[in-house]
């Protein structure tokens, strides 16, 4: 009885073993992104975006949707980017639709790259029957135009007069989104898995379980953290679109129900710049962050694309 | 001990959606270890050598005969007995630099087989006592170093220290030393005979180079594309070599004296 007490706890020693390593592994990849320039730069517009949108959540200078004042008026000291067309606030607007934006973004990115791992790993290490049953569904995920899910379903919530909260906006968008993330882990999985430190744990007889959260999550890292910026700025991307073709709930405020309205007011006609610009800059400012970002993990990730700096030459110690 | 009968295993290439070659890499070949021996296998690159070891420790199934271990039947066990099997045989690959996993630790190398064969003692204590056998003194100064911070002889200890973990009864060895330099590799043979005259682990050495085997081995086979074609005591095989194939790769193999 003892002995089998003994053996359930060291299992689950070891399980939060591997989280730990697992956390480590995160943790290292942040750090060694802080040591490229753009990554730096990314890192820092998405953190720039992130204090702006917490700050979002609890403060605006005016209630968002509130029409309160004149319509379509410019920047002013009252309204800091002017009015919409309907009167109200477009910096309220900004700063309040940062939050649900991001959150979409964010939330996308990291569900659908933890399914796409788990996908992933799973098929690059296992059988070949299961890994052919999975890569056959992976394949008719990414055959699936995400688009137009989008649309089916947006319309179909439209003809039912109920909206696409953020909720089903997510899951949707995690649904159309994880397949490519799962085809990259696969293969790489399925490189590692024929190394042959891995093919050495299987034969001192480690556990799959414990090969996977060991060994394989730790050496594909990188990538898991270049997928999910891929992600996120589908997360975006998908977000903005269902906002501008008016399927989601245009009551809620972001930057794709702004776009929407702007555009549907013919705000670039009409030269109403302080609508349509600023929801379309802070847009291209996060996906820039996520670019940034994804470049400067590529260039740590394979030294080939980095750049030397040209460093002054050591000194030679003469007397050595 | 342990023993293959009759061992064939032919790949299949695919070609297309329906075509393809087979390409048999070994037919018919019946080796056995006997108990605390070194056993060299000796072949060309492509004869099949590391398809065998492979065969050996059941990563692959050979595609016909048997592999026979204490007189029992392996070549299908999956599950327990596959693991049990595994501590009793055990592999040290070629490539030191690819075996070990570059993430971990020394000490996690060699600590993890110890856990997984339910070592019942200090394991820490074991670990030091490991890393001294294949000679990495001190330990303390080996333990928290990672696999790229130690050349590619103290790689290979470590990785046969994690092998030595195990307990086995037989250890199979491809091509062990030929991506270390010359001076490392008498110190890794050295080990490996060490191991076998202290701890009685048989141990087949696989490998091309016939001056390493005339070393350490007592007796050898010889592999040509797949079949064995000669077998014997060292002594004999390399002083009277009966085939054509044995005589040419003993003249391959580099002499000091000789010139160009």
């Amino acid at each position: 009885m003892s002995e089998v007490l003994n053996n359930s706890n060291d299992e689950s020693v070891g399980i939060s073993k591997g989280l730990r390593h697992l956390l480590s592994g995160v943790a290292g990849s942040i750090g060694m992104l802080l040591r490229n320039s753009k990554a730096k730069v990314g890192f820092s517009i998405l953190l720039l975006l992130g204090i702006f949108a917490i700050v979002g959540i609890f403060f605006s200078p005016y209630p968002p949707n509130a029409y309160i004042f004149a319509k379509s008026l410019p920047p002013n000291r009252i309204n800091l980017l002017g009015t919409t067309g309907y009167g109200q606030d477009v910096f309220s607007q900004l700063i309040a639709g940062a939050a649900p934006t991001l959150l979409v973004a964010f939330s996308v990115g990291l569900l659908g790259t933890l399914i796409s791992l788990a996908v992933g790993i799973l098929s690059g290490f296992s059988g070949k029957r299961v890994n052919s049953v999975i890569n056959a569904v992976v394949n008719i995920f990414l055959v699936v135009p995400g688009v137009l899910l989008i649309m089916l379903f947006g319309t179909y919530f439209l003809g039912i007069h109920r909206n696409l909260g953020y909720l089903s906006t997510i899951i949707i968008l995690i649904v159309t989104g994880w397949a490519f993330g799962a085809r990259t882990f696969r293969s790489i999985t399925l490189s590692i898995s024929k190394r042959e430190y891995v093919l050495s744990s299987i034969l001192i007889g480690e556990s799959r379980v414990s090969i996977i959260f060991r060994q394989i999550t730790r050496a594909i890292m990188p990538v898991v953290v270049s997928n999910f910026f891929f992600t996120a700025m589908y997360g975006t991307m998908g977000l903005t679109f269902v906002e501008y073709l008016g399927v989601g709930n245009l009551e809620q405020v972001n930057w794709g129900t702004m776009l929407y309205w702007a555009i549907n007011n013919e705000a670039y006609l009409t030269g109403q710049w302080w609508w349509i610009l600023p929801p379309s800059i802070m847009i291209s400012f996060l996906m820039f962050g996520f670019i940034l970002l994804n470049f400067g993990l590529d260039e740590i990730a394979n030294p080939s694309l980095r750049i030397f700096l040209k460093k002054k030459p050591k000194k030679v110690d003469e007397n050595a | 001990m342990l023993r293959s009968e009759n061992v064939s295993k032919e790949f299949f290439m695919r070609k297309g959606l329906y075509g393809g070659t087979k390409i048999s890499a070994l037919s018919n070949v019946s080796v056995s270890v006997r108990e605390k021996e070194i056993l060299g296998i000796v072949g060309a690159s492509g004869s099949g050598k590391s398809t065998l070891a492979k065969i050996m420790v059941l990563l692959y199934r050979p595609t016909s005969g048997r592999i026979i271990y204490n007189d029992s039947d392996v070549s299908n066990i999956a599950g327990r007995r596959l693991k049990k099997y595994r501590e009793d045989v055990q592999m040290v690959f070629q490539d030191p630099y690819a075996s070990l996993d570059p993430f971990h630790s020394v000490e996690w190398h060699i600590k993890r087989p110890l856990i997984i064969s339910r070592y019942r003692g200090n394991i820490d204590g074991r670990v030091d006592e490991l890393l001294e056998m294949v000679k990495l003194d001190p330990p303390v100064y080996f333990k928290n170093k990672y696999p790229n911070q130690i050349s590619g002889g103290q790689r290979q200890r470590v990785y046969i220290a994690r092998v030595l973990a195990l307990d086995p009864k037989i250890i199979i060895a491809d091509e062990p030393v030929s991506m270390l330099d010359v001076s490392l590799r008498i110190e890794i043979l050295d080990l490996f005979s060490k191991i076998r005259d202290e701890f009685g682990i048989g141990i087949v050495y696989i490998t091309h180079d016939l001056n390493t085997v005339s070393m350490i081995t007592d007796r050898i086979y010889v592999l040509k594309n797949g079949v064995v074609v000669e077998e014997g005591s060292t002594e004999d095989v390399l002083a009277n070599p009966r085939e054509d194939y044995t005589r040419k790769l003993i003249e391959a193999a580099p002499d000091p004296y000789k010139r160009l």
